[in-house]
């Protein structure tokens, strides 16, 4: 009867401190929810950024080294190439993040601001030395032929 | 008890709100993954190497096809240039027709200011003065007949004949038309099969024809006039080519 009595009893009971009791828990746990998703979402950013790279560069990858065999191919021949070039666009952005491409003799390396980083290894019988940034989309890669190289040019 | 038997609905809404907020903050985050993804992997594009090349192939054979057509035995010579004018015109033309149904725009033009002003071509491997000096022209021969004209020549040039025993070395040293039937080539070489090549071939222009089989039956020629030049044009959407390659006539 006394548990009873006690269950019942409602001297104590404030409908204001419960209620900012309930408000409280409900905004810690939705503060936790929220976060633990933030931290799931930086994660599939980078492996998003990271599987995008490879997508692009081995894109570009192919174009440098289908450019790299026509010349070559040409140079079989014992032709000569005159003009040869290829537009191209990069998106402005990867998951929110802009980032720059370097491309070598030996691999293309990209690099975001957020230090996600990718690189596609390829060889090129060509000189190629150029940096370009995802803030100007398009670009052209084309092939100098009074130096013998390739280039890329906006 | 108070919560199930409430009917101000405060938690039921509650509920509602979180599970709306929820929903939206996952949505963005999956279409922000999805859609970057799909941006990157449309920046990839197709190689159109193999038009080009396969352009530089098909544009070659049909040049090289034009001159054995003009100059066979029974052609009008005076004919010839406006002949194999005409039917390289005829390929241009379905040449633009059949890349353009692609997508792709392709125009030829050759130059053959050597054809007409008789200058023949160096002995090397792709007829320029700067192509390989040293080469061989067809290896496993069974048999073969071999004319060289030599127009003008820097010496030392000769025609190496290599059989498995034996190594005959035919050396020019001043302009001269010659012709090497099999049986002297098997009387200098011994035995068939054998190779023969061209050693410094740079040194000298002229003309040149071999025919013959080689050693599984198959009969061959290999010859040389001259060397045309043909310019192919060539542009899609992203991609421009101008690119001029030598073309050896007849073969």
């Amino acid at each position: 009867m006394k548990i009873k009595k006690l269950l019942e009893n409602e001297d104590a009971v404030s409908i204001t401190i419960g209620f900012i009791l309930m408000f409280s828990i409900t905004v810690l746990v939705f503060s936790g929810i929220i976060l633990s998703f933030y931290t799931l979402s930086g994660q599939s950013r980078e492996t998003a950024m990271r599987a995008s790279f490879d997508i692009l560069g081995s894109g570009f990858a192919a174009r440098v080294t289908s450019m790299d065999i026509l010349l070559n191919i040409t140079g079989s021949y014992g032709g000569t190439v005159n003009e040869l070039e290829y537009d191209f666009s990069i998106p402005a952005s990867i998951a929110g993040e802009s980032y720059s491409i370097n491309i070598t003799r030996e691999k293309i390396f990209m690099n975001a601001e957020n230090d996600a980083k990718s690189w596609i290894p390829f060889n090129s019988t060509y000189i190629i030395n150029e940096q370009i940034y995802s803030n100007a989309q398009d670009y052209t890669l084309w092939y100098d032929n009074n130096n013998n190289t390739m280039k890329i040019k906006q | 008890m108070g919560i199930i038997e409430n009917e101000r609905a405060q938690f039921m809404l509650l509920a509602g709100f979180i599970i709306a907020i929820g929903l939206v903050i996952t949505t963005v985050m999956l279409n922000n993954i999805i859609f970057e993804s799909n941006m990157a992997g449309e920046a990839g594009g197709d190689p159109i190497k193999y038009d080009l090349v396969n352009l530089m192939s098909i544009s070659g054979d049909e040049m090289k096809s034009a001159y054995r057509n003009v100059t066979a035995p029974g052609q009008n010579p005076a004919l010839k240039v406006s002949n194999f004018t005409k039917q390289m015109q005829n390929f241009n033309g379905n040449l633009s027709l059949i890349y353009a149904l692609h997508g792709e725009c392709v125009n030829l033009s050759w130059d053959i200011s050597n054809w007409n002003t008789t200058r023949y071509a160096n002995f090397t491997e792709n007829g320029t003065a700067n192509g390989a000096r040293n080469w061989t022209i067809i290896e496993n021969v069974k048999d073969s007949n071999i004319t060289v004209n030599v127009t003008t020549i820097s010496p030392p040039f000769n025609i190496s004949i290599n059989s498995s025993t034996k190594s005959w070395q035919i050396n020019f040293t001043a302009p001269q038309n010659i012709t090497i039937n099999s049986a002297q080539i098997i009387a200098n070489v011994s035995v068939t099969p054998y190779t023969i090549s061209f050693m410094n071939g740079a040194n000298v222009s002229g003309r040149f024809n071999i025919t013959g089989n080689t050693s599984n039956n198959k009969p061959f020629i290999r010859a040389r006039d001259h060397i045309l030049n043909t310019t192919i044009l060539f542009s899609t959407s992203d991609t421009r080519a101008n690119i001029t390659i030598p073309v050896s006539v007849p073969w």
